[in-house]
């Protein structure tokens, strides 16, 4: 049992699902400024959220609720930006005006879990009024002195000043690389908000980030990010930040270099592999491909590109930030030293197109218990569940899945279904024991999807459920006949409110 | 796996609910006050210079260590101790508790497998006064022993009691991946124990050999029981140790009642599941998943792997523990519902050496410009520190999944020695080495055959990676000075001390 009842991972933040959009706000602000003027607060709401999430391993089992808020922006139309991190797997949201403490139940109009941004909007007339919209600060360079918004309990507004030092790409939840300013400043106290906002001459520069701030330098989510988010949802449908699927590797090495008939130019970086089913696998892009050339923009031998403002700066900025989901760009390739151009359109990717899924918030975990053995799929999250360590504490079988998503050629859509622990009852007994094992096929039909359980199960064999799973005893057999008779005991014996989850 | 390897131990010790097995002879629990004089004439201090390979630096040659431990005499000339008290040793002094000489000893036997191993002196003077001890039985539960040794290093030896605690399968971890029977006992055993003699009216009933190190427990020995020392006995007899044989298969307890439905079992009747044979196993084609052991040798086999031997419940594995390499086991098997009788082979599935830690051999590697290559393996784990999980992946996964049929000896970039041949290469050490030239690397020895062949450049292509290693010839060739010169590497390959059979090898995979 000891995949069972193993201590809880430290809670990811956050999972989640991309773009849902519940309606949008799009009127105009009664006092709209474009600028947060004077008083600084008047574009400043606090976004409070009551969340909870469900326990990985323990699917159905909700975790107690945990409240959390952040400062957010108000846009010129009206809608409050604050980070997705926020609003994850809420179960309420509200905002509250800073000084007077006036509530108003939210709802959030869309929400981006890799880039981290989400905008909540206040459905009730008039809440607004009085409020200021802030624009989009259109360009932040390095040395720019910036503004950051604290706010105290009290209302009082004190905006703390911070140089940006660097922009570069950095980690983002989920294992997405975006844009990030680094400020020199300090925050002393965030007064319980997980983000806040960063103004630039009355216009919004960014969104501090709760991690990565360390001593004097703080991390900013930039507007640039925003605005990207705010112009794919400008056509009433969210796409998300566009992918290709490539993973590159420098090829600044001679030898390498005169092997791949590349010339000495200091160009091209090597395409190491690629996700299976993204559209560069779909563009028929190999690994050993040395890309050139995206579009226009000359890429070096580490990766990188001259953007015209922001100077030397990876080439998945240009990709995730420089088109919208469904651009048709052009890649230009050496493939064993002879030039190569190969249209990619880039796509977003949600968490379900990949292997082992990095996150699902907002939506309880899928789950079939059949007989007591509780079957799921392997995603991050249920890997954070064997805790802190868990790139360590996880089953090897396990991470190897998750480590080698872009390698292991497996069709999209396709997951890991685990049989993750066994909840005892006579039926089960003897394989109590049993935990992270892989299930291959059930009836001898093959299982790469959860979904795939309740139609295997229409055919028992010789009156046996048959599960066969990648460790000992290598099979399990359930009595077909008495199986909806011990269905119904485990949920009795063990209070399951229901025994499959089965939703996307 | 069933019978003495760990990770069978794992499987067995999740399933089945132990029981303490009383066995063989069983004696007065009042123990006669112990004859010191008769002991003294046997025991011996064993000083010990050894050498551990450092897999950091394959081919240096290893730290220098001295330790202590104990021995006695069981038979003239034949000084039993721990292999771990003598393993990688390059000199071996013995000292007899009053007197002040100094002998040398060499190793006769070693089986890291059991953590035993017999000494001989040459120098005839060393056995004037002395008297062998008599091995005696299997103490009775909660009987009181004796341990006898020269712990801490101390010059005089030093005698502690205490009763027989518990008397089960553990792990040795001399090896770290067999296990055999062990007794636990509550009486202090301390670095310098090791070897020494546990006794029961003037009868050795066990060795010293292994504490309990976590702080959960204190005051935990553990000794090696007198069937492991006879065992080891009977195997060297005819002057070769041939490690304890297996039977290489999962088994799984038969209690849930649709599966022994499924698989055959009437109700009533008892055995447990074949759920799979090694393919490295004799066993393999032998034996079939969902065969059904009923009777091992004849000894009817309970649902929970069990047996009755001796009058006493023994794990069935113990029956396997009692062969000889050569040795056959009888099943009375049941597959597909039909009853019948296979004799099985017996060998020992080298795959799990992969796993064990290994002494009295070098580290196997090849340097080609400033590649060091070396062998997975658990001391290359231990040294590499590594959490990279595709090098985890195959080492733990190694026996379970199959993984030695596709490759037997996993490749492994050890180190990049910086050189100009290699100045791009940091950040692939780990990497697990597919091919070289677009063949598959199965070996060491392959490796080198493939680097040695006059291709220029020669492409070293990386597990799960597009971006293979370029080396020109003329690079790699001008490196090999360099490696002499600035590293002092003067061998640039050790491929002896493979753990791969030469049949297995050959047939490029399974037998």
């Amino acid at each position: 049992m000891t995949g069972w009842f193993r201590g809880r991972a430290a809670k990811a933040l956050l999972a989640g699902l991309l773009g849902v959009i519940l309606g949008g706000c799009q009127a105009l602000l009664p006092g709209f400024q474009g600028a947060c003027g004077d008083p600084a607060g008047s574009c400043l709401l606090r976004v409070n959220v009551t969340r909870q999430a469900f326990y990985a391993h323990r699917p159905w089992q909700p975790e107690p609720t945990v409240s959390v808020s952040s400062v957010g922006a108000v846009l010129t139309d009206g809608r409050v930006l604050v980070s997705a991190e926020t609003v994850a797997d809420h179960r309420f949201v509200e905002l509250e005006k800073i000084d007077t403490g006036e509530k108003c139940r939210a709802v959030v109009a869309a929400v981006d879990y890799e880039a981290d941004l989400a905008l909540v909007v206040c459905p009730a007339p008039g809440f607004m009024a009085g409020l200021g919209g802030v624009d989009l600060a259109s360009e932040i360079l390095p040395k720019d002195r910036l503004e950051v918004m604290q706010v105290q309990p009290g209302g009082r507004v004190i905006a703390t000043s911070a140089t940006v030092e660097t922009v570069e790409l950095a980690d983002y939840p989920y294992g997405n690389r975006f844009l990030v300013y680094r400020l020199n400043g300090s925050v002393h106290d965030r007064h319980g908000n997980l983000t806040l906002p960063v103004l630039h001459g009355g216009r919004l520069a960014g969104l501090l980030r709760p991690d990565g701030s360390q001593g004097q330098t703080l991390e900013m989510t930039p507007a640039l990010l925003v605005a990207h988010f705010l112009s794919d949802m400008a056509d009433g449908r969210y796409d998300g930040f566009p992918i290709s699927g490539i993973r590159t590797v420098p090829a600044d090495d001679p030898q390498l270099r005169r092997w791949a008939g590349l010339p000495p130019d200091g160009r091209g970086v090597l395409i190491e592999n690629l996700l299976p089913g993204s559209p560069a696998d779909q563009a028929a892009i190999r690994p050993g491909d040395v890309l050139v050339a995206i579009d226009d923009h000359l890429v070096d031998s580490r990766g990188y590109y001259m953007d015209p403002r922001l100077g030397r700066i990876e080439i998945a900025h240009l990709i995730r930030c420089g088109y919208q989901a469904g651009d048709a760009v052009k890649f230009t390739l050496r493939r064993q030293g002879r030039p190569v151009d190969v249209l990619v359109r880039l796509d977003h990717l949600e968490s379900e197109a990949y292997l082992v899924p990095p996150y699902r918030h907002d939506r309880p975990p899928r789950y079939y218990v059949l007989n007591g053995l509780v079957l799921q799929e392997l995603s991050v999250p249920f890997l954070r569940d064997f805790g802190g360590d868990w790139r360590v504490n996880a089953p090897i079988h396990l991470l190897h899945y998750y480590e080698n998503q872009y390698t292991l050629r497996r069709p999209a859509g396709e997951r890991i279904v685990i049989l993750n622990a066994v909840l005892p009852t006579w039926a089960t007994i003897g394989y109590e024991q049993i935990s992270s094992a892989v299930v291959e096929r059930i009836n001898g039909r093959p299982i790469h999807r959860l979904d795939d359980v309740p139609p295997a199960l229409e055919t028992p064999v010789k009156g046996f459920h048959r599960l066969e799973i990648d460790q000992p005893p290598f099979r399990i057999y359930l009595d077909a006949a008495s199986r909806a008779a011990v269905d119904k005991e485990v949920r009795q014996r063990y209070n399951l409110p229901r025994l499959f989850h089965l939703d996307p | 796996m069933e019978g003495s390897r760990d990770a069978a131990v794992v499987i067995m010790k999740r399933l089945v609910v132990w029981l303490v097995l009383l066995m063989g002879t069983v004696s007065p629990a009042t123990a006669q006050p112990l004859d010191m004089a008769q002991v003294r004439q046997a025991l011996v201090r064993i000083n010990v210079i050894s050498q551990r390979p450092n897999y950091a630096v394959p081919w240096s040659p290893g730290d220098i260590l001295s330790g202590t431990g104990s021995g006695f005499l069981i038979a003239r000339n034949r000084i039993l101790t721990n292999a771990h008290v003598v393993s990688d040793a390059r000199m071996i002094v013995l000292e007899k508790d009053g007197d002040p000489r100094r002998y040398e000893a060499r190793v006769e036997f070693i089986a890291h497998d059991c953590d035993l191993a017999l000494l001989a002196v040459d120098d005839p003077q060393f056995f004037s006064d002395t008297r062998p001890l008599r091995l005696g039985g299997v103490p009775a539960l909660n009987s009181t022993v004796a341990v006898v040794g020269y712990p801490i290093g101390g010059e005089r030896l030093s005698v502690t009691r205490g009763v027989v605690s518990r008397i089960d399968f553990q792990t040795y971890s001399h090896s770290g991946v067999d296990a055999h029977l062990a007794i636990q006992i509550d009486a202090p055993i301390n670095p310098g124990n090791s070897g020494g003699p546990v006794l029961q009216d003037q009868s050795v009933v066990g060795v010293a050999f292994q504490v309990f190190a976590a702080q959960t427990a204190q005051n935990v020995g553990y000794m090696i029981p007198t069937p492991v020392i006879q065992r080891f006995l009977g195997d060297v007899a005819d002057g070769v140790y041939d490690r304890y044989v297996d039977l290489g298969i999962y088994s799984f307890p038969l209690i849930n009642p649709v599966l022994r439905r499924a698989v055959g079992l009437a109700p009533g009747h008892d055995g447990v599941l074949v759920a799979g044979v090694m393919r490295a196993s004799a066993t393999h084609g032998v034996l079939q998943p969902e065969d059904v052991l009923l009777a091992i040798d004849g000894l009817p086999i309970f649902a929970d792997g069990y047996v009755l031997m001796d009058g006493e419940r023994v794990l069935l594995n113990e029956v396997v523990e009692r062969k000889f390499r050569g040795d056959t086991v009888r099943f009375d098997i049941l597959r597909q519902g039909q009853p019948r009788r296979v004799e099985v082979p017996l060998n020992n599935p080298w795959p799990y050496l992969m796993q064990a830690r290994r002494y009295g051999v070098r580290p196997r590697y090849v340097i080609w410009a400033g590649i060091v290559f070396q062998s997975l393996g658990h001391d290359f784990m231990l040294s590499a520190q590594t959490r990279d999980v595709n090098l985890l992946y195959h080492y733990s996964q190694f026996l379970t999944r199959d993984l030695y049929l596709e490759r037997p000896e996993v490749v492994v970039i050890g180190k990049i020695l910086t050189d100009p041949a290699n100045r791009y290469f940091s950040e692939f050490r780990h990497r697990i080495v597919a091919s070289v030239d677009g063949r598959p690397v199965r070996s060491l020895e392959e490796l080198k055959a493939l680097l040695d062949a006059p291709v220029d450049p020669h492409v070293i292509g990386l597990l799960g990676s597009g971006r293979p290693l370029v080396v020109d010839a003329r690079e790699a060739a001008a490196s090999r000075g360099r490696m002499a010169a600035e590293y002092g590497i003067l061998e640039d390959a050790h491929l002896l001390d493979g753990i791969v059979p030469r049949d297995w090898a050959a047939q490029g995979g399974a037998p």
